[in-house]
């Protein structure tokens, strides 16, 4: 920490020293936009508008991600999806702008799912791998015990259950990792609006403070499902 | 009441589809209620012929019967506790304990509560698993097997993890519970003194494939104490295969 | 080929031709060819515009090879280094903590800002992308080096770079490939964003063209293959880390 106050002090002092032009931004040029941002309320409205964005891109990838995680470790019919999962897989989200442009037009619709596929992509391979390793000693304790089939199901979804929630919480990552991509087509307010505003204003200073909203974004949802994992697998 | 005639077992090695004989022609009979030791070194033969009696393996050839049916499925009354003790991590002590008895429709808190104390887990009931040491974790599994009442209990050495003090208070734990349950036990070891301490009759079995070289029958009053048949011991001894 | 495996591999051929057949059955009931294009049309693309197709990978796959390299070529000793000396590691990650966490894709506009468009731009995003995975896997595969094994070494008389070469590096291979694979994968990704924004030739530039000019069957065309790329590379990479782990130590 206190390395990183040090490079931004001989930063910013270097900065006045040998003025580099309107291309590279000072620490305190960062700070005071930032401020402004803040002090007029249009920080809170991109920090907003991509947190929802991020929450329903996210929340829709990792739904469908479990159910289709599921279905491949269950295998059988489930397999069927193998194929087009792994044929999807190594596609990075971005790559599918031109598509999403083309199915849902121009708008929230378009960005919201680059984010879910990013998530689905991530939690669907999480879920099958989870489910997966779940250690057969334990499955076949409880039929030994006569547990009847639905009961060992339970036994697989409780054992599968913090790998699961891992790899949500990875999915939710993924999301903020594409949000700028996601954005970059036609959002007119988000943090990925912020990073973007930089080169089309010619504001580096803002792309910081985009890039910094979002590492902090990203950071508090991960420590939020965290926490939440936490809680509902207390006994891991 | 346990029959296995001529069974054979052999498992083929994925990465090198080497073919390894688990079991060759094994011949084995228990009667109902004895205690069964089954000594020999560390291998699969044995593990495999228990997971044969428990129903969660079947045999390439031969006959395995329990109480006068062959072995085709998994049940209750042929419970196996190995040396993992394969709790249920998000259940409690207790909950583990009574899973079986829930899973088939018949939960009984008391019955419950008088296992835990009677495996002097009193008080660490509402506990899991992680919370557990070795030993507690080894005693909950034993009393999860036997909540359920099987006919047949089937232990893979199931002291093998624990320090000689834990080994020593489960033993004796062991021996009074089956004394009271009027169960059949097989239990697997690798230690002679282990299977003088608990068996009615011990049975020295050779590695790969398993067969039976030599047996004896433990003539001793029980409540039995560590160390007391040397001459037994020798001449267990002196079958082992190094 | 054993039991298991053949029922994968039919399950596998079955899936793959249950695919194509709802794609092919959904793009002729929603019957609009530049919308939704169904696998004929876009594997008769693909054929007839393979030259272009083979020309924007060769671009996008050399920048994402010099970006990958130049990202491990300083990433892996590095890594090493910090998985030896403790202190260096916890200096290396108090100094890039905040950095690491922001996504290649938002470097993009800074760079465009500051180097201008074109390939320069997009290797160092590629490099961006790669940099800490592979930091990462390098350095938790330098760290995990087994103890026992450091101490034998020394105690045989080995000299401290004796050691680092003989026992820490071999041991830290298995773990310094899957940070290499990872680096792979998001250098391709970041690749892609970087083309997509602005770049000359390759695969993303491709995508983006077709959306121009309405033609969904290219971008798929381009779509798969960069995940046919992406997926070979990983599958090479994956099996020499199962090469380096069925010979290394880990």
């Amino acid at each position: 920490m206190r390395l990183l106050l040090l490079l931004l002090a001989l930063w910013e002092v270097a900065g006045r020293v040998w003025p580099p032009g309107p291309l590279v931004p000072l620490p305190s040029a960062i700070v005071l936009d930032a401020a402004s941002l803040l002090a007029s309320g249009e920080l809170f409205v991109h920090v907003l508008r991509s947190a929802v964005r991020v929450a329903l891109g996210g929340g829709v990838g990792a739904g469908v991600g479990v159910l289709v995680g599921v279905a491949l470790a269950a295998g059988g019919p489930g397999r069927l999806f193998d194929v087009p999962v792994a044929l999807a897989r190594p596609i990075p989200s971005l790559a599918w702008i031109p598509l999403t442009l083309l199915w849902f037009g121009v708008g929230e619709g378009q960005q919201i799912a680059i984010l879910a596929l990013a998530t689905f992509g991530v939690v669907v391979a999480g879920t099958r791998d989870a489910i997966g390793a779940v250690p057969t000693a334990w499955l076949q304790a409880a039929e030994n015990l006569g547990a009847s089939r639905g009961a060992r199901l339970g036994v697989r979804a409780q054992a599968a259950l913090p790998g699961v929630l891992a790899s949500v919480a990875e999915g939710f990552a993924a999301a903020w990792f594409v949000l700028v991509a996601a954005e970059f087509v036609s959002a007119t307010e988000g943090l990925g609006v912020l990073v973007l505003a930089g080169r089309d204003l010619i504001l580096p200073a803002r792309t910081f403070v985009g890039a910094a909203g979002l590492a902090a974004s990203a950071g508090l949802t991960a420590w939020a499902l965290r926490a939440l994992r936490g809680r509902l697998t207390r006994w891991a | 009441m346990i029959r296995v005639r001529g069974v054979s077992r052999t498992f083929v090695e994925a990465r090198t589809s080497a073919r390894v004989p688990a079991l060759d022609g094994f011949e084995l009979e228990v009667s109902r209620g004895e205690f069964l030791a089954i000594l020999g070194p560390s291998g699969c033969g044995k593990s495999t012929l228990l997971r044969l009696l428990a129903g969660f393996d079947r045999a390439d050839a031969g006959l395995v019967e329990v109480d006068g049916a062959p072995v085709t499925a998994i049940s209750p009354r042929r419970l196996l506790v190995s040396q993992d003790p394969a709790l249920f991590p998000w259940l409690t002590a207790a909950e583990n304990i009574g899973f079986g008895l829930r899973a088939q429709g018949r939960a009984d808190p008391a019955r419950v509560e008088a296992l835990l104390v009677e495996f002097g887990l009193a008080g660490a009931g509402g506990r899991y698993p992680r919370e557990l040491s070795g030993g507690m974790r080894q005693r909950v599994a034993l009393a999860r097997a036997l909540a359920v009442r099987p006919d047949v209990l089937l232990l893979d050495e199931p002291f093998g993890a624990l320090d000689a003090l834990s080994r020593e208070s489960m033993q004796a734990l062991l021996e009074a519970t089956w004394l009271a349950s009027g169960a059949t036990v097989v239990l697997v070891t690798h230690s002679v003194d282990e299977a003088l301490r608990l068996a009615d009759r011990v049975v020295v079995v050779s590695p790969r494939p398993a067969r039976v070289v030599g047996s004896v029958v433990v003539e001793s009053a029980r409540p039995r104490r560590a160390g007391s048949h040397p001459e037994l011991r020798e001449r267990l001894m002196g079958w082992a295969v190094p | 080929m054993p039991a298991p495996e053949r029922a994968a591999a039919g399950w596998a051929v079955a899936g793959f031709v249950a695919f194509v057949g709802l794609w092919a059955l959904a793009s002729g009931w929603i019957a609009r060819p530049q919308v939704f294009p169904g696998p004929l049309s876009v594997a008769a693309t693909a054929w007839e515009r393979r030259l272009d197709l083979v020309d924007a990978a060769g671009r996008s796959g050399l920048r994402v090879g010099v970006g990958w390299v130049g990202a491990s070529a300083l990433a892996v000793p590095l890594g090493w280094a910090a998985g030896a000396v403790p202190p260096l590691d916890d200096e290396l990650r108090r100094f890039t903590g905040l950095v690491r966490s922001i996504p290649p894709f938002a470097w993009l506009p800074l760079l465009l800002l500051w180097v201008g468009i074109g390939d320069t731009t997009s290797v160092l995003v590629c490099a961006l992308g790669a940099f800490f995975p592979v930091l990462e896997g390098a350095r938790t595969g330098s760290s995990q080096a087994p103890p026992a094994l450091l101490h034998a070494a020394r105690n045989l008389g080995a000299s401290p770079a004796r050691v680092l070469l003989a026992v820490r590096i071999p041991a830290a291979l298995p773990g310094t490939f899957t940070g290499l694979r990872t680096g792979a994968t998001f250098a391709w990704m970041s690749l892609v964003a970087a083309e997509l924004v602005g770049a000359d030739g390759g695969l993303g530039q491709l995508i983006l063209d077709a959306r121009n000019l309405a033609r969904p069957d290219l971008a798929i065309a381009g779509m798969l293959c960069i995940g046919a790329i992406a997926w070979s590379v990983s599958g090479v990479l994956h099996q020499l880390e199962r090469g380096a782990r069925r010979w290394g130590v880990a």
